[in-house]
C-alpha cells in the first residue's frame, strides 16, 4: 500500500506556520502574565499556553504540566474554551491552530505518557458532538464517552476500550474547527491515529476513533478502509472467538466481561459491514488493497465467482511484494471453493514461490490435496512444510501480520501530523 | 453412544473411491475405531459377535475386529509452545511427552510437531524415539497460536505411514493465526484415519474448536493442570489401548457424503464411544 500520510498542501502550511509564529508570541505573553500576576492562573490560559509551547512528539514541561492535570479541570476548560479563545484570538485561523495544536498535545500524553494519560477516564472526557449535538451557537452539547466491547485475543484481554480521556478529548478539540470535515490537519490526524490503534492491536480505540472519523469524514477512502479493516479483524477467529467462551467462565477466570454472546455482533454482520466499507473505500480511491480485501472479505461471505473476479481485476494483479502473495493465497481459496482444484493448487504455489519460507500456502496446499483424496500429495506439501527453516525467526508469513500490516506506516503518518504544526519549523 | 467427551473412530481404509452411488462389499472397508467400558472401565475381552453397527440406519455385518496391541501405533505430539508457555509449564510439557514415549512398544512410530505462529515440524514419524525425545528437548519457538494449521499439518503426518494414527495435542489458548478456517480441518478430520485426543490446560478460555475436533475423529478432550499434564499425557495412551478396531464392509448405503454411525455392544451394562460418523 502506499504510504497514507501526506504532507499539508503549501498554501495552508504557510498559513500554519504564520499563524505558529503568532501563537508563540501571545504564548509567551500568557505566560509571562501568569508569572507577574501573582494569584494562580486561570486554567484554561495555563492550558493555551501549555498547547502552545508543546514541541509535538516530545515530553517537555508543558507535555507533563497538562498531563497532571486533574480530570475535573478538562469539564471545566471545554465548558470556558470558545469563549476564552475568542477573547484571546481573534483570528479564526489562530483559534483553529490552538484546537489543532491542542489535539496534538493531547495525543502526545496519551501516547507518551500512558499512566498519567489512564487517570483521565474517557467518563471524564466529552465526546466530539455530531452535528445534531450542537447549539445555536455551534458549541458542542457535552456528552458523557461511551466504552466500546471488551476483546479477548488467545485467552488474554486486549485493550478493552477507549483507554484515556485524551482521545475524545483531542476529537473534540477538532469537532470545534470551522470546516472540519475539509480540514487537511483534520483528515490526517484522524487517519494517523486509526493506524496508530489498529496497528497497536488497540481495538476498543480504533472502534471508537473510526466511528468519529467516519462521521466527521464520511467519504475519507482511508478511513472507509481502515473501518473495513477493523471489522474484519473483529470478525476473525483471533477475535471472534472470545464470544464463544461462555461468560461466567469468563467471570471466574477474567474477572469481568461486558459483551455477552447475544449482544456481540455476530462474524457475518462484521463482514457485511466490512465489505460496504470497503467497497466505498475502492468507490473513493483507496489503494488497491482494498479491492484485495474485499475480495476476501466477499469470499468469507460465500460469495465466491465475485470474489476471484475482484482478486482478479482492477489493480489488484500488479500489487507486488506482501500484497502479491496475499492475493495469490486468497485466490488459491475461492479457487478451492469452487471446486476449481487445479486453479487453487497452482495459486497456492505461487504464494508461496512469492514468500518462500511462509507456511500457510503449504498448509492450505496439505488441506486442499487432502480434501481430494490425494494423501501423496497432501504429504508432499507437509514435507515442504518440513524443510522451512526450523528456527522460528527465520520464518515470515505475510499472512501472520495480516490484521496490522495495513497500518504499518502509522508512526510515519504520527509524524507526519506532528511536523505540520511543529513551531521550531514555524519560526 | 455416550455423549459426554466424545469418542469415536471411523476410518475408510485407503481404497480408491468407487463410482456407483453404494459401497461394493468385498472393495472398500469402514474401520471404526471404539470404546466400550463398564461402570468406567474398559471391557477387553469382547469379539466380533458382540458388536452392532448400523451405517445410516442400515445394519451392517461386522467382519473382524483388532485390539490395539495388535497394531502399531503412530502417535504424532502436536504441542502448543506459543508464548504463554515457557519457563516450568514448558518443562512439565516435556516431562509429559517422555513419559509417553517411555510407554511406546517396539513396532510403535512418533513424531513431533510445536506450534506458536510457525508451525514446526521437529521430527516426523519415526521408530527411533529417542531422536523425538531429543527433538522435544530443544527450546519452544514463541509466539502466537496457529493451533488449526498445526492440527492439519499433523493429520496429514499421522497418516503419512502405515498404523494406527493418533494425535495428541496440547493446547493453552485459542487459535490466533491460523490460516486455514477451523470448520476446513474439522471437515478434514471426519475424512481422516486419525484420531485425536486434546489436552487443554483447566481454567484457561479455550475455543470450542477442540471439542468439536476430538469429537469429529473420535478422540476425547481433557482438562489438566500444568501439574496434571504428565498424567493426562499418559491416561490418552491408556485409554488409547483399550480401544477396539471393528471393520466392515458397506452394503445398502450410498458412498457420498455423511455416514452417520450407531454402534453398540450386546451387553448390558456398557458404554460405547465411536465417533458419530465418518465423511466420504
Amino acid at each position: 500500500m502506499k504510504s497514507l500520510s501526506r504532507a499539508f498542501p503549501g498554501p495552508q502550511r504557510n498559513s500554519a506556520r504564520l499563524a505558529g509564529g503568532l501563537l508563540v508570541l501571545v504564548a509567551c505573553s500568557v505566560l509571562a502574565t501568569a508569572r507577574q500576576a501573582g494569584p494562580p492562573v486561570p486554567v484554561l490560559r495555563r492550558w493555551i499556553a501549555a498547547v502552545l509551547t508543546h514541541h509535538p512528539g516530545e515530553i517537555d514541561q508543558a507535555l507533563q504540566d497538562v498531563a497532571a492535570m486533574p480530570a475535573t479541570t478538562f469539564k471545566a476548560l471545554i465548558a470556558d474554551l470558545e469563549t476564552t479563545l475568542r477573547q484571546d484570538f481573534r483570528d479564526r485561523h489562530a483559534r483553529d491552530d490552538v484546537r489543532r495544536r491542542g489535539a496534538l498535545l493531547h495525543t502526545d500524553i496519551a501516547l507518551l505518557l500512558p499512566d498519567l494519560a489512564a487517570a483521565f477516564k474517557p467518563s471524564d472526557a466529552v465526546t466530539p458532538p455530531r452535528s445534531s449535538e450542537l447549539d445555536r451557537m455551534g458549541r458542542p452539547v457535552a456528552k458523557p464517552a461511551t466504552a466500546s466491547l471488551d476483546y479477548l485475543v488467545d485467552g488474554r484481554y486486549i485493550a478493552s476500550d477507549v483507554e484515556s480521556g485524551h482521545w475524545p478529548f483531542a476529537a473534540q478539540l477538532l469537532a470545534g474547527i470551522m470546516d472540519a470535515s475539509s480540514d487537511e490537519f483534520v483528515r490526517l490526524w484522524y487517519r494517523a491515529v486509526a493506524a496508530t490503534f489498529l496497528r497497536e492491536y488497540r481495538l476498543g480505540n480504533a472502534t471508537f476513533h473510526i466511528q468519529r472519523a467516519k462521521e466527521v469524514l464520511p467519504r475519507d477512502p482511508i478511513m472507509l478502509f481502515y473501518a473495513g479493516a477493523l471489522q474484519e479483524t473483529l470478525a476473525s477467529g483471533r477475535v471472534r472467538q472470545s464470544y464463544a467462551v461462555p461468560t461466567q467462565k469468563l467471570e471466574s477466570t477474567m474477572g469481568r466481561f461486558t459483551v455477552s454472546d447475544a449482544e456481540a455482533p455476530t462474524a457475518t454482520n462484521l463482514l457485511a459491514a466490512a465489505e460496504r466499507n470497503f467497497r466505498d473505500a475502492v468507490k473513493y480511491g483507496a489503494p488497491a488493497e482494498a479491492q484485495l480485501r474485499l475480495g476476501r472479505i466477499t469470499g468469507l461471505l460465500g460469495k465466491h465467482a465475485e470474489a476471484v473476479n475482484l482478486l482478479t481485476g482492477g489493480a489488484v494483479p500488479a500489487l507486488d511484494g506482501r500484497l502479491a502473495y496475499l492475493r495469490e493465497l486468497f485466490l488459491g481459496t475461492e479457487y478451492e471453493a469452487l471446486g476449481r482444484s487445479e486453479d487453487a493448487g497452482a495459486a497456492f504455489h505461487r504464494a508461496a514461490a512469492l514468500s518462500p519460507t511462509a507456511q500457510s500456502p503449504l498448509i492450505a496446499l496439505s488441506d486442499l490435496m487432502r480434501r481430494s483424496g490425494n494423501r501423496a500429495g497432501a504429504v508432499d506439501a507437509v514435507r515442504r512444510l518440513e524443510a522451512l527453516p526450523a528456527e522460528p525467526s527465520e520464518r515470515a508469513d505475510p499472512w501472520w501480520d495480516y490484521h496490522r500490516s495495513y497500518a504499518a506506516d502509522a508512526s510515519e503518518q504520527l509524524a507526519a501530523v506532528r511536523s505540520s504544526v511543529d513551531l521550531r519549523k514555524a519560526r | 453412544m455416550t455423549g459426554r467427551l466424545i469418542l469415536a473412530a471411523v476410518a475408510c481404509l485407503g481404497i480408491e473411491q468407487t463410482q456407483t452411488p453404494t459401497f461394493r462389499s468385498g472393495i472398500e472397508k469402514v474401520q471404526v475405531d471404539v470404546l466400550v467400558t463398564r461402570d468406567g472401565r474398559p471391557l477387553t475381552n469382547l469379539t466380533p459377535a458382540d458388536f452392532e453397527i448400523s451405517d445410516n440406519a442400515v445394519p451392517q455385518q461386522v467382519d473382524s475386529q483388532w485390539a490395539f496391541e495388535e497394531m502399531p501405533l503412530n502417535l504424532v505430539f502436536a504441542l502448543d509452545a506459543s508464548s504463554s508457555l515457557a519457563g516450568r509449564r514448558a518443562e512439565l510439557l516435556r516431562d509429559a511427552c517422555y513419559g509417553v514415549l517411555e510407554q511406546l512398544k517396539k513396532d510403535d512410530q512418533a513424531a513431533l510437531v510445536v506450534f506458536a505462529e510457525a508451525v514446526v515440524v521437529r521430527s516426523r514419524l519415526t521408530p527411533n524415539l529417542a531422536s523425538v525425545r531429543a527433538a522435544a528437548e530443544l527450546p519452544l519457538p514463541p509466539g502466537q497460536t496457529s493451533l488449526v494449521d498445526a492440527v492439519q499439518a499433523s493429520m496429514v503426518l499421522a497418516e503419512s505411514e502405515p498404523g494406527r494414527a493418533l494425535i495428541l495435542v496440547f493446547t493453552d489458548g485459542a487459535d490466533v493465526s491460523s490460516y486455514l478456517k477451523p470448520d476446513a480441518v474439522l471437515e478434514t478430520a471426519k475424512r481422516s484415519d486419525a484420531v485425536i485426543y486434546g489436552v487443554v490446560l483447566r481454567g484457561e478460555a479455550r475455543p470450542p474448536f477442540m471439542g468439536e475436533l476430538a469429537e469429529a475423529s473420535g478422540g476425547a478432550l481433557f482438562a489438566a493442570s500444568p501439574a496434571e499434564i504428565g498424567q493426562a499425557f499418559r491416561n490418552v495412551l491408556e485409554e488409547f489401548r483399550h480401544r477396539y478396531i471393528l471393520t466392515y464392509a458397506p452394503t445398502g448405503v450410498r458412498a457420498g457424503g455423511w455416514h452417520k454411525l450407531r454402534v453398540r455392544v450386546k451387553q448390558p451394562g456398557t458404554s460405547v464411544t465411536a465417533r458419530p460418523g465418518y465423511l466420504r
